[in-house]
């Protein structure tokens, strides 16, 4: 059931960030599938090595995520010049 | 078990909300971009300080980041061994995303106390915290960007980080 829950929170936010016109506000949407992701991958199999996994996703989606913004804030700023 | 993962979503919630708070992520972005985010949110009609504190959310591993791992590496080790090594991969995220911030490792550890207490006394299992931060997060980053912003806002006021 825990899974099922969450798989259906991880669906909701993809879809929600789809659907949002705004690239910026698309972000939190991703950050939402991110947990959602990281948790399913944590719940997969009871190892540590699964944990590890889920760390390791996790912190380098926020990079990603983190790597883009900086990227949109640059684009504005060479946009508004 | 739907009262266990209900109470695990309160605990979650009122932990990361509060510790990201008082290290002051509503008041000012912490790395580059979240202006942006925080701008969009405004246009969209929200508070610009809700708005600062979830675009810190998104770009840097923050107490958010440090409840979920904490509590995905709990259940993976089966121990609080788990929450400790969350706590160290959530430093190094921060550092990696350059954040000097400590809101990460704080919750983690802190979370590895609750999650310890809550299997220890009341017979609580680690994956009840998993839903309930997947939970707690959706109900910040995903269902409502307007209301959540202004309600981020209004807890910062509350508790006296921001004007």
């Amino acid at each position: 059931m825990i899974v099922e829950l969450i798989g259906l929170i991880t669906a909701y936010s993809a879809v929600m960030a789809i659907l949002t016109e705004d690239t910026r506000r698309k972000m939190p949407y991703i950050n939402a599938m991110n947990f959602g992701v990281t948790a399913l991958i944590a719940l997969s199999v009871k190892h540590p090595l699964s944990g590890v996994a889920a760390l390791a996703y996790f912190i380098f989606s926020t990079m990603e995520s983190n790597a883009i913004a900086s990227t949109i804030d640059r684009l504005k700023e060479v946009e508004s010049r | 078990m739907i009262l266990q993962i209900i109470v695990a979503f309160i605990v979650c919630w009122l932990n990361f909300v509060i510790i990201d708070v008082f290290l002051g992520l509503p008041e000012r972005p912490g790395v580059r971009g979240v202006r942006q985010i925080a701008q969009s949110i405004k246009e969209y009609r929200g508070h610009i300080n809700g708005g600062y504190m979830m675009g810190n959310i998104v770009c840097s591993p923050d107490a958010s980041a440090g409840t979920l791992l904490a509590s995905a590496c709990y259940y993976a080790f089966s121990s609080p061994l788990g929450g400790l090594v969350a706590a160290l991969a959530v430093f190094f995220g921060n550092r990696i995303c350059s954040d000097p911030g400590y809101a990460g490792t704080t919750g983690a550890l802190t979370t590895t106390l609750w999650i310890y207490l809550f299997s220890s006394y009341l017979g609580f299992q680690p994956e009840y915290f998993i839903a309930g931060m997947v939970l707690a997060i959706f109900t910040i980053q995903a269902l409502h960007h307007r209301f959540s912003s202004k309600l981020l806002a209004r807890i910062a006021k509350k508790l006296g980080v921001i004007e």
